[in-house]
């Protein structure tokens, strides 16, 4: 199948999850899943889904994906609160408001879509860029922006910082700057918060070197490596590069990019690495896209990147629905000890918008130029599993998504419903 | 942007999100007009982001004030028989109450269990007293109804669990903590008779027959 026809498949998926509020549906995670609520997420998916329609637009010359686009961007519009937050903004913990990363990555999604309607001289882009900058000076810069600590934090009450959070609120800042051509968003918030991010990030030579730590706690840090995470600070060091020319930014982000290539194993990266040990799965299939991505990114600066098996692992998961697995081994989670040859958890095929989008905005930029995409063809998703240990069976169609077993509906989701309605007692789990 | 007293970005602990997610499915499925009530103002905030538009049972200004700060307009009160009601920790539970639901009508209830004086909601707060989960059941037999399900949010498997992750991080193995707080999150609802062990029980109740 060509990549062509995968984002054709992947943008009909995408509007079987449209909502009347947005793009909805379940979300499994390594923190914890959102089953239950399936209403419109305005988390960052809508960096994906907004970026991925940009890049078709681009690829193909075709107006229809600039205005796939722009109703992305016009449901976070509808949905943005008061408090210049948006509703259901918090993915996994959803449906809450004030999610980080997600709020600065809408914005990041919205301030791209602002950027591609001013050079298309459509005059209404600076409807969304007043939105994305009503978020970040509301919610980011009044709430999160600890002056002490030279940095954002996770949460207004709490002394924090979680490195990739904060990269994609620098690679929000940034892009606000651009649009706006200012530079105090930059000089006065990105820049110091990358170098606190930088100031993490392991030195020492060994299994751990380069990586960037998940997060700090009250001044203590929190010896967790996510490879996906560190993938995602990379962006916006990359770009402080280009900005202002400093390589520390450059080896920072050369640094993250190549603890990331040292473990690739099997065309996967592992979910977590500490100090001493690893908790190998789940292993990412669709987020894979945002690590494809960053890798990229760094091609240009010299960075040897073997990147075709994790790719083959991506194009690999895309399903006969159009979605994208999000996973591999959520069923050896807590045991961390997987049989590759028993039947998947029903987690693991499930595709959750907010990890599509990773995989439909990279698949995008590989779209033919010039062309149009071919016609989707898509089919239902139905395969035995398990759910809590035992046989289960999950089908998605373009109307809903069901997990059975032994004769009982463990879940049940009719798309396009702010509920599931069914979530039985054994997958209750958050 | 509108200054307001409400933070939309407060979230309860683990627990009562579980619990109000529960009661918002069982509102959901419910074929027919339903209506909710809660006790606390940040429970009405609660409500408000999974619920916005469903009926409350009656005009309260928590709820009121709580939509507002989502940018949501209040939805009239609910009237006439109703298909199922949800209720977050109410000090009581009357006859006419059940006489507000139809025939098949089901009563969704989020109360306190065994563990709930664990939770930090319930530290230090002025809110009224809550039925507890058997004060509740014996209340709805006398007004003909009975529990057909018992969940509990939170029970001792996953209180274990937390503790056991805690000990082994404090071995220096953060990844076998980890390990252990995936096992809490999958531990975390339980059903049948441990579930009155819980920090919180969520009751599902019909009508006799």
């Amino acid at each position: 199948m060509s990549d062509a026809q995968r984002i054709a498949n992947l943008d009909a998926w995408l509007e079987t999850m449209r909502g009347p509020d947005g793009y909805g549906g379940p979300v499994v995670h390594w923190w914890q899943h959102c089953l239950s609520y399936t209403g419109a997420g305005l988390d960052w998916r809508y960096e994906g889904i907004i970026s991925g329609y940009l890049a078709l637009w681009r690829r193909t010359g075709q107006a229809v994906w600039l205005e796939k686009a722009r109703r992305a961007g016009d449901d976070l519009l509808r949905g943005q609160l008061p408090s210049g937050n948006y509703r259901h903004s918090n993915f996994e913990q959803n449906p809450y408001s004030g999610g980080t990363p997600h709020e600065a990555a809408a914005d990041l999604g919205l301030l791209r879509l602002a950027g591609a309607l001013r050079e298309a001289s459509q005059g209404d882009w600076e409807a969304y860029e007043r939105a994305a900058e009503a978020n970040l000076r509301c919610y980011a810069i009044e709430r999160l922006w600890d002056d002490e600590a030279g940095a954002f934090r996770d949460s207004p009450d709490v002394p924090s910082l979680v490195p990739n959070k904060a990269c994609t609120l620098a690679e929000a800042l940034f892009a606000w700057a651009e649009l706006r051509g200012a530079d105090e968003p930059i000089e006065r918030y990105a820049l110091p918060t990358l170098h606190a991010v930088v100031s993490l990030q392991v030195q020492d030579a060994g299994r751990l070197a380069g990586a960037i730590p998940q997060n700090t706690l009250r001044g203590t840090v929190v010896e967790a490596y996510f490879p996906y995470y560190i993938a995602r600070c990379i962006p916006a060091l990359l770009r402080a590069h280009q900005l202002t020319g400093e390589a520390r930014w450059l080896d920072a982000a050369t640094a993250a990019g190549e603890f990331i290539l040292r473990h690739i194993e099997d065309d996967a990266l592992p979910q977590v690495l500490y100090p001493r040990g690893m908790n190998r799965y789940p292993q990412w299939r669709a987020a894979l896209g945002d690590i494809l991505r960053a890798l990229e990114l760094l091609q240009p600066y010299g960075l040897t990147a073997h990147i075709d098996g994790l790719a083959a692992t991506l194009r690999g998961a895309c399903l006969p629905s159009g979605g994208v697995a999000t996973a591999r081994g959520f069923a050896a989670q807590i045991s961390q000890h997987r049989d590759p040859a028993a039947q998947p958890d029903f987690r693991d095929p499930l595709p959750a918008a907010g990890w599509v989008d990773k995989a439909f905005a990279w698949l995008a930029g590989l779209v033919p130029g010039g062309q149009p995409l071919p016609p989707p063809q898509t089919a239902e998703v139905l395969l035995d599993c398990t759910a809590a240990g035992r046989p289960a069976r999950w089908r998605e169609t373009a109307q809903e998504m069901t997990l059975t077993a032994g004769g009982r509906t463990l879940y049940h989701w009719r798309k396009g419903e702010p509920w599931a309605r069914v979530v039985a007692p054994e997958v209750m789990a958050r | 942007m509108t200054a307001t007293s409400i933070d939309v970005t407060h979230r309860p602990g683990l627990a009562y999100q579980q619990a109000f997610d529960w009661l918002a499915v069982c509102l959901h499925a419910a074929d027919g007009m339903v209506a909710y009530g809660a006790a606390a103002p940040w429970q009405w905030l609660e409500l408000a982001h999974r619920l916005p538009h469903t009926a409350t049972l009656s005009r309260a200004p928590a709820a009121r004030e709580a939509l507002a700060a989502l940018g949501l307009a209040e939805a009239a009160p609910a009237s006439g028989l109703l298909a199922a009601v949800g209720l977050v920790e109410p000090a009581e539970v009357g006859p006419a109450l059940f006489d507000r639901l139809s025939a098949d009508g089901r009563l969704h209830v989020v109360t306190g269990g065994r563990l709930a004086r664990f939770l930090a909601e319930r530290r230090g707060s002025a809110a009224a007293s809550p039925m507890s989960a058997r004060e509740l059941a014996a209340s709805a037999r006398t007004a003909g109804f009975h529990v057909v399900e018992r969940l509990g949010i939170h029970p001792p498997a996953a209180v274990w669990q937390h503790y056991a992750g805690e000990a082994v991080l404090a071995l220096g193995r953060r990844d076998w903590r980890d390990r252990r707080h995936c096992a809490m999150r999958r531990d975390f609802v339980v059903g049948g008779p441990a579930a009155s062990w819980s920090a919180l029980v969520c009751l599902t109740l019909e009508r006799d027959r």
